[in-house]
């Protein structure tokens, strides 16, 4: 039985003549995914708080928040950018050697 | 499965990222083809091969079915994260054998589909696994659609009563084939126990009571001789390499009674550059057999194997897919058809 979850050593595949184009094709890719799930959540929260007459959008401006709130922003774009650029590693996350398997 | 809202949106536009690559970025990396394939004479995978290297279109085609399904798994909206701590609910009825079996190497050499640690390995590794498949092919896969036409279709070869399903996965195709076959007695094998858990709760909320799952090998599996007049599959034959596809049929004729059919539900191509997409296909989505199986002269495999009355037929999951003016990237789906004697 193997492990509960490979920890893969090898190199992801690439597509592009310069491989730093998969890369930063990665980069972009998990950029546009960060941005459809905010979109959805502002969305959402857009509809609720109209819904309940909570609050408009000039205090979403002028919002400051206590220091726990702030370290709560900053944790979420510190997890951010470990997504956004996690690509850059070119690490691949499955175990993809086909070419060693056909010889088993 | 519910997730996380912003999971949910994540593995939403992941859905919506792949049924554009399946319609748009497909139809322009085939019109490229047809630009640079002009006034050429091609008659193989390799030549389409050496046309599409240097082709953007097709950079960006392979780049995008590679990372689209890796992303399903990894990161912070991963179904690897968002289904870290799920687990199945054992079903209340006794429809489950687990037992430890062997893990072949061909299987566990590389995480297939790009699921890292493969099916055999997490607890959760089932629910990973469905929750990935609802958008491989969205249209075709993502809902039983694929799986009742294929049941109906055996409906239309016999009347079946003992009905063994080899590499059954999380149940997508038994519970079909069980529904079709009410009055049948169905057995459905894996490999895989956290997939056969899965099944197996799914199953007994859907009341199928004359379907059990039984984690086994399909090359020696344990049943006595003639068992069974039907023994099939969906999407197995791509994932064996080539000896234990032989040592399947060989299995299958043995398990099967005089008269008994046999059919697999998977892929064949011949067209040079469906070819090429479907072995590169193979390389950028782990299938390390996929291409090798491709290439076997199946029906002499299978005649090899002690079958007749070999078929083998191009398969509709959706109606008019198997049209050539059909618009979206599709799977090459074949059935085959054989008799023991």
């Amino acid at each position: 039985m193997s492990s509960a979850v490979s920890q893969p050593q090898q190199r992801e595949q690439t597509y592009f003549p310069d491989p730093a184009a998969d890369r930063i094709m990665g980069v972009v890719f998990n950029l546009a995914a960060e941005v459809q799930v905010l979109r959805d959540r502002v969305r959402v929260l857009e509809h609720l708080l109209e819904a309940k007459g909570v609050l408009s959008r000039s205090e979403i401006d002028a919002f400051r928040g206590s220091d726990e709130q702030e370290r709560s922003i900053a944790s979420d774009r510190r997890d951010f950018v470990r997504h956004l650029l996690e690509p850059v590693l070119g690490r691949a996350a499955s175990r993809n050697d086909v070419e060693a398997a056909r010889g088993v | 499965m519910e997730f996380d809202r912003s999971t949910a949106a994540f593995q939403g536009f992941l859905v919506e990222a792949k049924q554009y690559w399946m319609s748009e970025i497909w139809s322009e990396l085939k019109e490229d083809y047809r630009e640079r394939s002009r006034g050429k004479a091609i008659s193989t995978q390799e030549q389409v091969a050496s046309l599409m290297q240097d082709s953007p279109s097709y950079w960006f085609y392979s780049w995008l079915e590679r990372h689209i399904q890796r992303a399903k798994y990894c990161g912070r909206y991963g179904l690897g994260k968002a289904l870290a701590d799920a687990r199945v609910r054992p079903p209340s009825e006794a429809n489950l054998k687990l037992r430890e079996v062997p893990v072949p190497d061909y299987y566990s050499a590389v995480d297939t589909h790009q699921h890292p640690g493969n099916l055999v390995g997490a607890p959760n590794a089932g629910l990973v696994y469905k929750a990935s498949a609802q958008s491989t092919q969205p249209g075709a896969t993502n809902r039983y659609g694929l799986h009742e036409r294929f049941a109906r279709f055996l409906g239309e070869l016999g009347e079946f009563k003992h009905i063994l399903e080899l590499g059954c996965g999380f149940g997508k195709s038994a519970l079909p084939l069980a529904k079709q076959f009410s009055g049948a007695e169905v057995r459905a094998i894996d490999l895989s126990a956290p997939c056969l858990e899965l099944a197996a709760a799914e199953a007994a909320e859907a009341r199928a009571r004359n379907l059990v799952f039984e984690q086994a090998d399909l090359r020696k599996t344990g049943y006595a001789e003639g068992s069974f007049d039907l023994v099939t599959s969906t999407m197995l034959l791509h994932e064996l390499d080539t000896p234990a596809l032989r040592e399947s049929f060989r299995e299958a004729r043995r398990v099967l009674a005089p008269g008994g059919t046999l059919v697999h539900l998977d892929f064949q191509v011949k067209d040079p550059f469906l070819q090429f997409i479907h072995y590169t296909h193979a390389r950028r989505n782990n299938e390390p057999y996929m291409e090798e199986i491709n290439r076997l002269d199946l029906e002499a495999e299978l005649r090899g194997a002690g079958f007749d009355g070999v078929r083998i037929l191009p398969f509709e999951e959706v109606e008019g897919a198997t049209s050539p003016e059909w618009p979206t990237w599709r799977f090459p789906w074949a059935v085959f058809v054989a008799r023991r004697p």
